[in-house]
C-alpha cells in the first residue's frame, strides 16, 4: 500500500524530495502534498481503497505522512 | 508619461506614491472611500454594553487581546474609551494586561507599540507580546494536538478582544475567534491550523459561510470564552469605521457584513491587460504581500486577459518581515513554486525596500521583480499591448471583488 500510494503522489518536479523521503516525514513541510493534491489523493484513496473520507476526518494528522496514510486507511476499512 | 498615485507605507508614514506610466493606458481606478468614519460620541455610545457586562461579571482583572502591525487598525482612540470603563469598573491599571495576538508573527518594539495602541496606553498598561512557550492547556483536543492557549489571557478574569476586520483567505475575515486560534496559541495548534490550510481543509475568502475553519475555532473560543468582543470596520486609510460590540459570533458576524459590503468592489467583469494593486494598508512586510492578491484570488469571473500582467507594489517598510512558520527556517517554509491562479498570467513586484535575494525567498524565482519602478515599465514595453486596459487597486489587500 506504502508504495502505491508513493506512487501516485510522485511528482517529478519533487525528485529530490522523494529520494530521501522516510515514512514518516511530513509530506506537507516538503511541499508534496497542497491543497490541489489533497484533493486528489482523498479522491484516490475513496477509489481505490472503497472507503468513505468525510469532514471529520479532514486533519493533517490523518494524511501528513505515508505511514498516517496508510494507518488512517487500515482504520477506516 | 502620465503618473498615478498610490496609498504607502500603513504605519510608516501612510503617504501617496506616484509612479509614472505610458500615455495611452487606459486607466480603471478602483477606488474605496474613506469619508464615512465613525464620530467619537457614536464610538462611546458603541461601547456602553461594555460597563453593563462588567458590572455583571465584576473582574478583579482583564485582558484586551489586540492585533499586531500587519493588521491596519490603529488603537489610538479606542482604547482609553475601554480603559477607563474598566476603571470605573474597579479594575485598576495594573490589573490590565494589553496583550498583542501575534500568532506567529514578530513581536512589537515599544516604539512599534506606540504606534498601533498609543502612547498612554504603553506607558500606564502592562503590554505583551504573545509567547507561544508562555500558553496552558484548556482542555480542548483536536484531533491528536492539545489547544493551549496564552496563560495571561486565560488568567485573567474578564477578556476582550479587539480585531480590525480585512478578508482573510482562509478565515473569511479576519478578527474574532481567530484573534486567539491562532492569534494566542501554542505552537503545535498553530502548525495545525495553518496546515489544515495548506491542504485545503477550511475555509474560504472573504466567505463567511460554511467556513469549516471558522466553525472549528469557533469551538474552541467556547471553551476558552471572550466576555466583550469589539470588530472593527476598518476604513482604507485605516480610520474606524464602525465598530461592532458584544458576542464574538454575532459581533463579528454584523462587522465582517459592513466589513465586506465596504471592500466590495464591482469591476462590471471588464477583462484587462494589466493589474495593478497595491498592497497597502498590509504593506509592512513581504511575507505579507500576498493579501495583494485579494482582488484576483476573490474575482468570480477573471480579471485578467490570457497573457494579461499582475503588478503587485508594496512598500514593504520592516523589509522581509517574519513569520515563525511560513517565513524562511520556520516548519512551513518551502521554496517558492509558480502561484496556480498566475498560471495564465504574468506577475510582476514591486518594492524598494527588499532585495531580489528576499523577493525569492518568498516567490518562484521565475518572476520579476523590481525595485526601480522606470526599469519595471520598460520591462512591461516589451510585451503589454499598446494602449492596454489597466485596473488599478490601490487598496488591494482589501478589495474583493466577487
Amino acid at each position: 500500500m506504502k508504495d502505491q500510494i508513493l506512487k501516485f503522489l510522485y511528482d517529478d518536479s519533487l525528485k529530490e524530495e522523494f529520494e530521501d523521503l522516510d515514512n514518516d516525514d511530513s509530506l506537507l513541510e516538503l511541499g508534496i502534498i497542497d491543497s490541489f493534491k489533497m484533493l486528489e489523493l482523498i479522491d484516490y484513496i475513496q477509489k481505490e481503497f472503497g472507503i468513505d473520507i468525510d469532514e471529520d476526518d479532514m486533519l493533517p494528522e490523518n494524511f501528513d505522512s505515508i505511514n498516517a496514510i496508510v494507518e488512517f486507511i487500515g482504520s477506516k476499512k | 508619461m502620465a503618473e498615478i498615485t498610490l496609498p504607502w507605507g500603513a504605519w510608516y508614514g501612510d503617504s501617496m506614491k506616484s509612479f509614472s506610466i505610458p500615455d495611452g493606458w487606459e486607466i480603471d481606478a478602483y477606488n474605496l472611500d474613506s469619508e464615512m468614519a465613525i464620530s467619537d460620541s457614536d464610538l462611546a455610545q458603541k461601547l456602553n454594553a461594555l460597563p453593563d457586562s462588567l458590572s455583571e461579571k465584576k473582574p478583579k482583572s482583564a485582558v484586551i487581546v489586540v492585533d499586531d502591525l500587519t493588521r491596519p487598525v490603529e488603537l489610538h482612540g479606542l482604547l482609553p474609551l475601554i480603559i477607563s470603563r474598566l476603571n470605573n469598573a474597579g479594575v485598576a491599571n495594573d490589573k490590565i494586561k494589553v496583550l498583542i495576538g501575534l500568532g506567529s508573527h514578530h513581536g512589537l518594539s515599544i516604539e512599534n507599540m506606540q504606534k498601533k495602541l498609543g502612547k498612554f496606553i504603553v506607558e500606564n498598561v502592562n503590554c505583551i507580546n504573545h509567547d507561544t512557550e508562555d500558553v496552558v492547556p484548556i482542555d480542548v483536543i483536536w484531533g491528536k494536538t492539545e489547544v493551549k492557549l496564552n496563560r495571561h489571557y486565560v488568567e485573567s478574569d474578564y477578556k476582550i478582544v479587539i480585531s480590525g476586520l480585512t478578508a482573510h483567505s482562509f478565515a473569511g475575515f479576519s478578527g474574532g475567534a481567530k484573534m486567539l486560534f491562532p492569534g494566542l496559541a501554542d505552537m503545535e495548534t498553530l502548525a495545525k491550523t495553518h496546515k489544515s490550510v495548506l491542504m485545503g481543509f477550511m475555509g474560504k475568502l472573504g466567505s463567511m459561510e460554511n467556513n469549516k475553519f471558522r466553525a472549528t475555532i469557533e469551538e474552541f473560543v467556547q471553551k476558552a470564552g471572550i466576555d466583550f468582543f469589539i470588530g472593527v470596520v476598518i476604513n482604507a486609510n485605516r480610520s474606524i469605521r464602525n465598530i461592532y460590540c458584544g458576542h464574538y459570533v454575532d459581533a463579528h458576524r454584523e462587522a465582517a457584513e459592513e466589513a465586506r459590503a465596504y471592500c466590495l468592489t464591482n469591476t462590471n467583469n471588464q477583462l484587462y491587460d494589466v493589474v495593478i494593486s497595491s498592497a497597502y494598508p498590509k504593506d509592512t512586510e513581504l511575507l505579507q504581500a500576498e493579501n495583494g492578491f485579494i482582488p484576483i484570488k476573490s474575482s468570480k469571473e477573471k480579471l485578467l486577459k490570457p497573457g494579461g500582467t499582475y503588478i503587485l507594489l508594496t512598500a514593504c517598510s520592516e523589509g522581509l518581515g517574519h513569520h515563525g512558520l511560513f517565513g524562511p527556517g520556520g516548519r512551513l517554509y518551502r521554496k517558492p513554486r509558480p502561484i496556480r491562479f498566475l498560471k495564465e498570467y504574468n506577475f510582476v513586484l514591486f518594492s524598494e525596500n527588499v532585495s531580489r535575494e528576499d523577493f525569492q525567498t518568498v516567490f518562484n524565482e521565475d518572476y520579476n521583480f523590481f525595485n526601480n519602478w522606470d526599469n519595471l515599465i520598460e520591462h512591461l514595453n516589451s510585451f503589454v499591448p499598446a494602449n492596454p486596459k489597466v485596473a488599478i487597486f490601490p487598496y488591494g489587500s482589501m478589495q474583493l471583488t466577487g
